[in-house]
């Protein structure tokens, strides 16, 4: 196939354009089809996020002659610092990214080439309080390598103080611990600093300056390896990097943030794309089901047709928490005969199933049973699926999960959620759980860069649009984005707050309407605020706005349906049918996606 | 007096960040209103947070939960400190339980009475802002000025010898903060939904006074009757010193230019006491401040907020110099200083009689009034306000005067106290100590203060007793940073905070509060602390002189550098 308009192969070099050339002229047209088939296939997706990975980081993130200007600041001194060397390097003709550590995106500090930091110090020699996480961060196990990065460091204190400027020379080793060059010795300024700082900003536009007008460096990154097949039966083995509880002090729910490593995986997704993932039971209920069992835990068991442990088939293979009627009825045959009367009225065994794990049936009504006869009634352990909520242009190597812990009471015993509490309380840091990538192609951004999104979603369907804003941002995007999100309280339930509040500040959110049902009397939802703000919602819409709706799909989908169809009937001037095509249209031109549970 | 062929003015220096605000601000309306209306913070637009000072209130966050919410991904958990004017601190007891119901419904269960003889309410968050603040104009308070580039709370002494001069002083004092208020229509405008003026900006005649920057800084105004000098007469920007002849005021003793903030490290920051300026008659009081106020307004450093107070403005142009100016503002000289003398700044503690009334004073550890533990502080004033027939005083030290009390609900009246234990015996330390908020909610804060205080104290009370001076009082002070709102520079003993656990100690102030204490000693930790104060304590109940104070026996013992 002779190279066309749109076909740049100038990336090749002469003796690689001949060599493709000359293989070109032995194929038959059908040959040359297959070949250019195989070449996409064996890079696909794969080759292409990486790609658009690199174009967006040429576009946000500091290309390798940008300089970036990274401030912890407390009273603002460190920060008119910041902005002084800042606007004199623009004045140059430099890129130059000014970023503040108190919201500095962690996943773009391993790009850093030109680094220039100040920082002031605090009380007993801390950084201001700010910047105390970022500085955590660059200690931490999961603080990148520096190698290629130049920095240079400029620290503010006081001298009455027992340790001057003790968080300046904190980073300044630290960073050059990460394989950082000191590119000039870090400057120590007291309270009258502002003819220090003078000097120190001349010193350092002239150490970076040759860095800026050097050619296009070859920092290219360490190769990926290709994208490997990770599915259920294959998982990658991803390590649990960081977990924190989203939900401030008075919340009455837990939303779990987690951060897993896919690095070396070659994993690559989508924002919209689902984690599925394969949980583990409790082995506190493991242990209790073995000694309801009368067995050790480590006896041999024929599980799913392979022979192992019953603790490993209990813990990783098998469903515990779950007792269907049918399996009921099998395990009274095999000696229960009690059960016989609840399981002759349907909604007696439904009752008594209603909160009921193994351990409670075994309990309740003993029998003497073999393991393997027990072991045969459960059925293999449910793989479960998370909105992902993550961007990999901001995140290469990882993938955020957001996920709600399930704890509650019945019968007299504490239940948890099998996946919620494993992910939440039970996975350790440093350890992996067993994952790989769902594809969610009909959950996904526009094609087109540019046109606006609306986001309605509430409780843990915020997570995907956490993913969509980060792409958007990163990629640098210029569609408007709109998220509608509903949760409890304001001062607890906000999830991923200071997120949007730094991308609406950066100009990526262009709106957002947010519900709090808990906080006054009268129940307040996202439907209330899709309502009051019809008119506007109906404009986006007419301005081709795609909506997607995220969440629980009882609770939430029918209602924001109705919503969405009275809005289009009052804005939209229509009749109720008329709206109602009107919404289905928009279902079936792919803008109104739909991601509930 | 020099000639006048180079009139004063103020320093030739490019206006602050917040003076650009005030001068945008359209007579501080900013966009206040966007702010309140902004779902996704609890926070006020950045400038906003600003300006919201002068509409009585203060954006604070929870510094203790900063770390936690920032991991969290949720922003600082923010709050408002409101501020209730009260000039000199006078209230009825209907206001006062309308002012505590407010602080359960809105605020975070408590009352702060401040070092101004004002009430501050705690913990308020934005969306509540408007019924608060409606519902304390509804008790005919207000939280206008009660913070801001403008003239504070204005102070007076909440009793004298004489019940009618207490009321004509007290008229004073309110007459001042009526003078010396902005009168911007924003405040009823955001507040108690008054009408709104259109988008232009607002005409020039609406803020005659100030203007549209108001003043560089903070202005504060006290009256004082001698001998008793409770509201600190000397830490004042304009001080008000009664000479009267009984029943009957003659006029004041104007002194201006006091003030405590300094900032650590800066030698060009500093404590000052305020300067006699002369005398004036009480028909020329509310002239004479005005006068004070707009020299200081036309001449004060709107370059640097660390320099803008009047203090620095008095000693950049020489008080002589910043006299006539005054007078050529008023119209007339003021007359020479009258003789007066001051005793001390320290409350009465108890029951007491004064000028023929029967008045009960009670102690409130730093001016916090909630229920703790077994302590129901709170729930003790509610009883007493609900009983009590006659005013309210607060008072300077933050403590609080069931004035007036009838003979008939004495009986009542002591039942609760001794039911709350109120009147329990304390040091006289503890009962002299004063300390400002700090940790966890302001934002200056550099270490604790009012948190930390009473632990403190207990320490130094084991050694006090051990010394026989138990009962002794010394004026103490303690303060989380150095800008001094707890007024530590003119204390007998003084701690003012560097970090968390470290504190510069002050000693050598007077009880009647007219000299600076001098500095010590820096950076200690507790237990540096105590066996730096101890070694003075054992010094003082060696070789004081009969009656001697501490902070005098310190000076003459030449303990401090005078």
């Amino acid at each position: 196939m002779p190279p066309n308009d749109e076909t740049d192969l100038t990336a090749l070099s002469p003796e690689q354009r001949d060599a493709l050339d000359a293989l070109l002229a032995t194929l038959s047209p059908g040959q040359s089809l297959l070949v250019a088939r195989w070449v996409l296939a064996r890079f696909d997706a794969a080759a292409l996020a990486e790609d658009r990975l690199e174009r967006a980081s040429g576009l946000t993130a500091p290309s390798p002659q940008g300089l970036t200007v990274l401030y912890g600041s407390h009273s603002g001194h460190s920060a008119g610092i910041a902005r002084q060397l800042a606007t004199a390097a623009r004045q140059r003709g430099w890129a130059v990214k000014l970023a503040d550590m108190a919201d500095y995106s962690r996943g773009t500090l391993r790009r850093e080439r030109n680094l220039a930091v100040i920082v002031s110090t605090h009380g007993e020699g801390d950084p201001p309080e700010s910047a105390a996480a970022f500085f955590e961060f660059l200690r931490g196990t999961r603080a990148p390598k520096l190698e290629g990065c130049e920095f240079a460091v400029l620290a503010l204190g006081d001298k009455s103080y027992v340790k001057f400027c003790k968080a300046g020379a904190d980073l300044d080793v630290d960073l050059e611990r990460r394989g950082g060059k000191r590119l000039l010795a870090r400057v120590d300024l007291d309270v009258d600093y502002q003819d220090g700082a003078n000097v120190w900003v001349d010193a350092a536009l002239k150490a970076f300056e040759p860095r800026m007008v050097a050619a296009p460096g070859t920092v290219a990154e360490a190769a990926q390896p290709r994208k490997a097949r990770f599915s259920r039966d294959t998982p990658w083995s991803a390590e649990l990097l960081h977990r924190v509880d989203l939900s401030g002090r008075g919340s009455t729910q837990h939303f779990i943030h987690l951060e897993l490593s896919l690095d070396g995986s070659g994993l690559k997704y989508h924002p919209g794309d689902a984690l599925g993932m394969r949980p583990e039971n409790d082995p506190t209920l493991v242990a209790q089901l073995a000694e309801a069992l009368g067995q050790s835990e480590q006896t041999e068991v024929d599980a799913l047709g392979s022979c192992c442990s019953l603790a490993e088939a209990l813990t990783r293979r098998l469903e515990i928490q779950k007792v269907s009627p049918s399996a009921l009825r099998r395990y009274a045959g095999l000696g229960a005969k009690a059960l016989d009367r609840i399981l002759d009225d349907p909604e007696a065994t439904t009752k008594y199933l209603d909160g009921r794990d193994w351990l409670d049936v075994l309990r309740e009504h003993p029998a003497k049973i073999e393991v393997n006869q027990f072991v045969s009634l459960l059925p293999e352990l449910a793989s479960r699926s998370y909105s992902i909520a993550s961007s990999q242009l901001e995140h290469a190597d990882e993938v955020h999960l957001l996920v709600s812990r399930v704890h509650f009471t019945a019968h007299g015993r504490g239940r948890q959620g099998v996946a919620s509490s494993y992910l939440s309380d039970r996975l350790r840091l440093g350890e992996s759980a067993r994952v790989w990538i769902e594809p969610n192609t009909q959950f996904r951004l526009p094609e087109d860069s540019n046109q606006p999104i609306v986001l309605i979603g509430a409780g843990t369907g915020v997570a995907p649009y956490r993913a969509f804003l980060e792409e958007r941002a990163a990629a640098g995007q210029s569609g408007k984005n709109w998220v509608i999100f509903g949760n409890r309280q304001f001062q607890a339930d906000f999830t991923y707050q200071t997120d949007w509040l730094r991308w609406r500040k950066d100009g990526v959110l262009t709106r957002m309407d947010v519900a709090f049902s808990r906080d006054q009397a009268q129940k307040i939802y996202v439907t209330d605020r899709m309502r009051e703000q019809g008119r506007e919602l109906y404009a986006w819409l007419e301005q081709g706005a795609r909506l997607y709706l995220c969440g629980d799909r009882t609770r939430l989908a029918a209602d924001v349906d109705r919503t969405l169809v009275e809005v289009v009937m009052t804005h939209g001037n229509q009749s109720h049918d008329e709206a109602v095509t009107y919404v289905e249209k928009l279902r079936s031109e792919k803008r109104y996606s739909k991601d509930v549970y | 007096m020099a000639p006048q062929d180079k009139p004063l003015a103020a320093p030739a220096l490019p206006p602050s960040a917040v003076e650009g605000i005030k001068t945008r601000s359209r007579h501080l309306r900013g966009t206040l209103v966007a702010s309140l209306a902004d779902a996704l913070t609890g926070a006020l637009h950045p400038d906003d947070a600003q300006l919201c000072k002068f509409h009585g209130f203060y954006q604070q966050d929870d510094r203790d939960l900063r770390a936690e919410r920032q991991a969290q991904k949720l922003e600082p958990l923010h709050s408002f400190m409101l501020r209730v004017c009260i000039p000199g601190g006078v209230l009825t007891s209907a206001q006062w339980l309308i002012l505590d119901d407010l602080s359960q419904r809105y605020g975070d269960g408590g009352l702060r009475i401040t070092t101004r003889q004002a009430v501050q309410l705690h913990g308020v968050i934005k969306r509540e802002l408007k019924p608060t603040i409606a519902a304390i104009n509804r008790a005919m308070l207000s939280t206008l000025a009660a913070c801001g580039d403008v003239n504070r709370n204005v102070m007076a002494a909440p009793l004298t010898n004489s019940a009618k001069l207490t009321e004509t002083l007290q008229r004073t004092a309110r007459d001042l903060c009526v003078a010396l208020a902005p009168s911007t229509g924003a405040y009823h405008e955001i507040w108690l939904d008054g009408e709104k003026l259109s988008e232009s900006d607002p005409p020039v005649s609406e803020e005659p006074l100030y203007g549209p920057t108001y003043l560089p800084r903070k202005f504060k105004c006290a009256i004082v009757a001698p001998p008793d000098n409770d509201v600190d007469v000397y830490t004042q920007d304009l001080g008000l010193i009664a000479i009267a002849d009984g029943d009957n005021l003659i006029g004041f003793n104007v002194v201006a230019g006091g003030g405590m903030g300094r900032a650590h490290g800066d030698d060009s920051t500093y404590p000052r006491l305020a300067s006699t300026l002369g005398f004036c008659t009480p028909d020329q009081a509310l002239d004479t401040a005005r006068a004070v106020l707009t020299a200081q307004r036309d001449l004060g450093n709107r370059g640097e907020r660390h320099h803008a107070r009047l203090k620095y403005t008095i000693d950049r142009v020489g008080l002589d110099a910043f006299r006539s100016e005054v007078e050529s503002r008023m119209g007339f000289a003021f007359q020479p200083e009258r003789p007066f003398v001051l005793g001390t700044t320290l409350d009465r503690h108890g029951w007491f009689e004064l000028a023929g009334q029967t008045h009960l004073q009670l102690c409130l550890p730093s001016g916090r009034v909630r229920d703790d533990g077994n302590q129901k502080l709170r729930q003790a004033l509610h009883e007493l306000a609900s009983v009590h027939l006659g005013d309210i005083r607060l008072t300077g030290n933050q403590n609080l005067i069931l004035v007036n009390v009838a003979s008939k609900t004495r009986k009542k009246i002591n039942a609760i106290v001794e039911r709350h234990g109120l009147l329990a015996p304390h040091s006289g330390l503890r009962l002299s100590a004063l300390a400002c908020v700090a940790f966890p909610t302001c934002s200056l804060a550099m270490a604790e203060a009012e948190r930390y205080l009473p632990s403190l104290i207990t320490l130094l009370e084991q050694k006090l007793e051990a010394l026989g001076l138990k009962d002794e009082p010394i004026v103490m002070r303690m303060t989380g940073c150095p800008n001094g709102c707890a007024r530590p520079y003119n204390a007998e003993l003084a701690l003012v905070g560097r970090a968390p656990g470290l504190y510069d100690l002050y000693l050598g102030g007077n009880r009647s509060g007219s000299r600076l204490a001098k500095l010590v000693a820096t950076n200690l930790n507790e237990q540096a602390i105590v066996e730096r104060v101890t070694t003075f304590f054992e010094r003082f109940a060696q070789e004081r002189n009969s009656g001697e104070a501490f902070g005098d026996f310190c000076v003459r013992a030449q303990a401090v550098n005078s």
